[in-house]
């Protein structure tokens, strides 16, 4: 009889562990899809990136190109101004740990739309510089467009061969306004991210 | 609490964000995550606490439904009013924040929109006018008269800064307002791919540092081919009054629509925020409901385990007090009190039972080593209690016959049966306490056995019997009569001895007087009387001298004998006679303290005994016998004397056989077996005498062995003692 109980409570424990299993299963499953259709709204695309290095003189050339979802354009007309980033990363690989980033740098555009003039505005962070687009493709293109930006920290990081750099554009949800973040968050139309674009350069 | 707190803490910073606080704006997100989490672990734990009680629910364990009811109430008591407040909040919210917005005001504000972009069509169509009437005196100028030619015509118009471009955008000439600036505001390739698409471009723009502008493109052609084609900017100043009015109503504007806008999200982000808060109330109060209703069942859970406690017999065990003293405390303390009294009883009770026991182990023990024999019966002659000395007196284990009546000990026991009628007539009289004398036979012949009886109260569940306390007195007769028979030996060998020797010589004397002197025939009378005298005397002083034996009291000189040495050493001297003797003596046979001579005239005694009760029988035969009884005090050394005569009679072989002048011979005095039994009664022995059913007599005498060392005994002639 004691053996059957204790068959019985071994049971009742696979059983609650194979439950248990199970919605953890179904849990990473719904992860999985929600990642995956992270995956397919591909909203910024890296197309090409360069670094060029003449006479101690670092320059990044890259084209991005940037293709707003249809909530966001929607966001941006109504007077919703978006935040755009750029991060460049020097990273050297390291054997136990994740790979060491020597050299930060960011720069970030604000577009925004102008109802009086129909233009699109675009405020640049490491600038007093704004510029007006009549089109969003212009503006868009603007950024997407980087000719000979001076990343004169590179010279510092890119000492050995084995270093590789990395590049990503994301649209910030942070600097959307507050009711608009937890949308944002969940829903994949307003993922606009690159993702880490990663090139090894030969200088 | 602390979490709850948290999560109550960190939902507020939300609200407060939701609000536009620039204060939680950043950590917004972090507040959203932190109270997911928070919510998460929350229903983990809830989770885990509703799948114990589950298992407790499935188990029966005490207490479980109680809280499970207690759970219920509780949530649905925090369900009910918290869902309430939420639905209205909810729409109070959703309401206020509808209620922001008016059609009216979204009508003005476009309208007010409309009307400055309507304005500045105006201003601008003006200044695309002045522009292409500036761009045709431009058609022919020359790169050189360039400069002069723009300034002359900023001079002239509104504009504040113009300029002259090739068509592959390398700038021939401009003119600013202000002189300082001598890089021009160029195009950007937007504005010319627009101007050359569309023959013109204008639009408002914002200039860094110089505000709002309008800025015309127009395409200057000319019909020199030498110069070619050529682009004429124009930047016309906004005034800075109307700039601001449309940044204003831009503003407005802008910020209004987002406010329509944001409509949506601001009710969602409301409404997740007060649903957060709405679980997280509820998980609380779950969680408050788990914390109380334990809080409230444990007092029930201790105070079952302590009833179960006290069921299975464990008084010893206190409950622990709970913290607060309210209705719960006081049950535990007067349960606490309860079984500590109970415990007090119990510990009462056991102690006056061991005392009871002890009492009646005592009792025991004294009954047992009382030589009086002791037997209680109920009212209705049931035997409760017989002791040791009962059994020994009455020759019969009547522990037995405890819970049976007096009939069925008589049935089984019918040697018993004088002794149980005795009593049962003095018990049926039903006197509170009687004497009786009863006598019996047993195996060693006559037994006076004195019996006190008196009844006994009832106490418990051992109701009212009487209680019968008996005594052999047949050894104590029968040593008065001993003693009376030994004093008058002794008188009698006192009184008789001293006139035989006077009568001895009288006689003698006369004979030796009178007998020469009378005729034969009166002499030959004489000499016969004097003879049968002399014989009579002779015979007498023998009796006499028997008799002074008897009653004498010896002094024993007590050595270590061998018994069978001296049967050896008496049986020698009767070795000539007609009679068969035979010996059956135990080898390594244990010594006995003994006087050499006493034992002498015993065997003597008995060996003639034995002769004489032979002295008809065709083939006399007389056998004596040793052996070892194994005694559990002390072993002894038992003698049999055998001859195949005619035995006892039985009406003195039961108790008579040994006392004097008790004798079946013609010649006996009838002191031979007395004096047997006075020796062996000297010497701590016991004699006793039988028929055999073959025939003959036989008489056994049993002397205690003189303990040894080590003892060797022949384990051939080893017996267990038994009853004589």
């Amino acid at each position: 009889m004691d053996f059957i109980m204790r068959d019985c409570a071994k049971y009742r424990r696979t059983t609650v562990s194979a439950k248990i299993k199970t919605y953890i299963c179904f849990w990473l499953l719904c992860l999985g899809c929600f990642f995956a259709l992270d995956a397919n709204a591909k909203g910024i695309v890296i197309e090409r990136v360069g670094v060029n290095h003449d006479n101690g003189r670092y320059t990044l050339d890259a084209d991005i190109t940037y293709e707003l979802s249809d909530v966001a354009r929607e966001a941006l007309h109504k007077g919703v101004g978006l935040t755009f980033k750029l991060a460049v990363a020097v990273m050297r690989p390291r054997q136990v740990l994740w790979d060491q980033a020597i050299i930060k740098e960011r720069r970030s555009y604000y577009l925004s739309y102008q109802a009086l003039t129909g233009q699109y505005r675009l405020n640049f962070d490491d600038s007093p510089l704004i510029q007006s687009f009549p089109t969003l493709d212009s503006a868009l293109a603007e950024i997407g467009t980087l000719r000979d930006v001076p990343v004169p920290l590179f010279g510092r990081g890119l000492r050995e061969n084995k270093e590789y750099v990395e590049l990503r554009a994301w649209l910030d949800v942070e600097s959307l306004p507050v009711p608009m973040r937890i949308r944002a968050y969940i829903f994949p139309e307003w993922r606009h991210n690159s993702g880490w674009y990663r090139w090894q350069p030969n200088l | 609490m602390i979490v709850g707190l948290l999560l109550l803490g960190s939902l507020y910073m939300m609200g407060a964000a939701t609000e536009n606080s620039a204060q939680f704006d950043r950590i917004y997100s972090l507040l959203v995550l932190v109270n997911v989490v928070g919510l998460v672990i929350l229903l983990v734990l809830l989770g885990v606490n509703f799948q114990r009680l589950r298992r407790q629910y499935k188990e029966r364990v005490v207490g479980t439904r109680m809280t499970v009811r207690l759970i219920v109430i509780f949530v649905v008591l925090s369900l009910i009013p918290v869902s309430i407040v939420f639905y209205f909040s909810l729409q109070f919210l959703h309401r206020s924040i509808d209620s922001w917005f008016d059609v009216r005001v979204e009508q003005a504000l476009n309208d007010s929109l409309s009307l400055s972009r309507l304005a500045l069509d105006s201003r601008m169509r003006n200044m695309v006018a002045q522009t292409e009437t500036m761009a045709k005196t431009l058609t022919d100028v020359s790169e050189t008269q360039a400069a002069l030619s723009l300034n002359d015509l900023r001079d002239q118009s509104d504009s504040t800064e113009l300029m002259l471009m090739a068509s592959s955008g390398r700038i021939i000439a401009s003119s600013n307002i202000d002189p300082i600036i001598i890089v021009p505001n160029k195009p950007t390739s937007v504005m010319l791919s627009q101007m050359r698409s569309n023959g013109r471009y204008f639009g408002l723009d914002a200039i860094a540092d110089l505000g709002l502008h309008v800025r015309v493109l127009m395409e200057v052609s000319s019909g020199n081919p030498i110069i070619g084609p050529r682009i004429f900017q124009a930047l016309f100043p906004i005034s800075e009054r109307i700039s601001k009015l449309t940044d204003s109503v831009q503003a407005a504007h802008a910020q209004y629509e987002r406010l329509v806008y944001l409509r949506g999200p601001l009710k969602f982000s409301f409404t997740l925020t007060l649903s957060l808060v709405l679980l997280l109330t509820i998980l609380v109060a779950s969680w408050a409901a788990f914390l109380s209703a334990r809080r409230l069942v444990y007092p029930i859970q201790v105070l079952a385990t302590g009833t179960r406690a006290v069921a299975s017999g464990n008084y010893e065990q206190r409950l622990p007090l709970p913290s607060n003293n309210d209705e719960m405390g006081f049950l535990v303390q007067s349960f606490n009190d309860m079984t500590r009294r109970i415990g007090l009883a119990q510990s009462d009770a056991k102690h006056s039972q061991q005392h009871a026991e002890s009492q009646r182990a005592y009792l025991e023990a004294v009954l047992r080593r009382l030589s009086s024999g002791v037997l209680t019966m109920s009212r209705d002659q049931i035997l409760r209690t017989v002791n040791d000395a009962a059994c020994d007196i009455l020759e019969v284990k009547l522990d037995a016959y405890i819970g049976c009546s007096l009939s069925e000990i008589r049935e089984d026991n019918p040697k018993l049966e004088i002794f149980l009628d005795g009593i049962s007539d003095s018990l049926e009289q039903g006197q509170a306490e009687w004497v009786e004398e009863v006598t019996r036979f047993n195996s060693h012949g006559r037994q006076v056995l004195m019996c006190r009886g008196a009844t006994l109260p009832g106490v418990g569940d051992m109701g009212a019997g009487n209680v019968i306390v008996f005594d052999d007195f047949t050894t104590l007769i029968r040593a008065q009569r001993d003693a009376a028979w030994g004093e008058v030996a002794r008188r009698l060998a006192h009184e008789i001895k001293n006139p035989l020797t006077p009568i001895q010589l009288s006689a003698e004397r006369m004979r030796h007087r009178y007998l020469p002197k009378l005729d034969p025939e009166e002499a030959d009378l004489l000499d016969r009387s004097t003879n049968t005298i002399v014989q009579q005397v002779e015979v007498m002083k023998e009796m006499v001298k028997a008799f002074s034996e008897y009653a004498r009291a010896p002094h024993l000189d007590m050595v270590a004998l061998d018994l069978n040495r001296l049967i050896e050493e008496a049986l020698d001297l009767y070795s000539s006679d007609d009679v068969k003797f035979s010996a059956d003596l135990a080898q390594g046979l244990p010594k006995i303290e003994a006087d050499r001579g006493r034992i002498r005239q015993l065997l003597n005694n008995l060996i003639k005994n034995a002769i004489e009760a032979t002295h008809d029988i065709a083939q006399p035969q007389v056998t004596i016998m040793t052996r070892l009884i194994r005694g559990q005090a002390v072993d002894s050394v038992e003698m049999d004397v055998i001859d195949n005569g005619n035995g006892f009679p039985d009406d003195i072989i039961g108790g008579e056989l040994f006392e004097p002048y008790v004798t079946t011979k013609p010649k006996g005095t009838g002191l031979g077996l007395a004096i047997v039994k006075k020796i062996v009664e000297e010497h701590g022995g016991f004699v006793r005498a039988q028929n055999l059913p073959a025939g003959g007599a036989a008489v056994m005498v049993r002397f205690p062995a003189l303990v040894t060392s080590e003892p060797k005994y022949d384990a051939a002639a080893v017996e267990e003692e038994s009853p004589l």
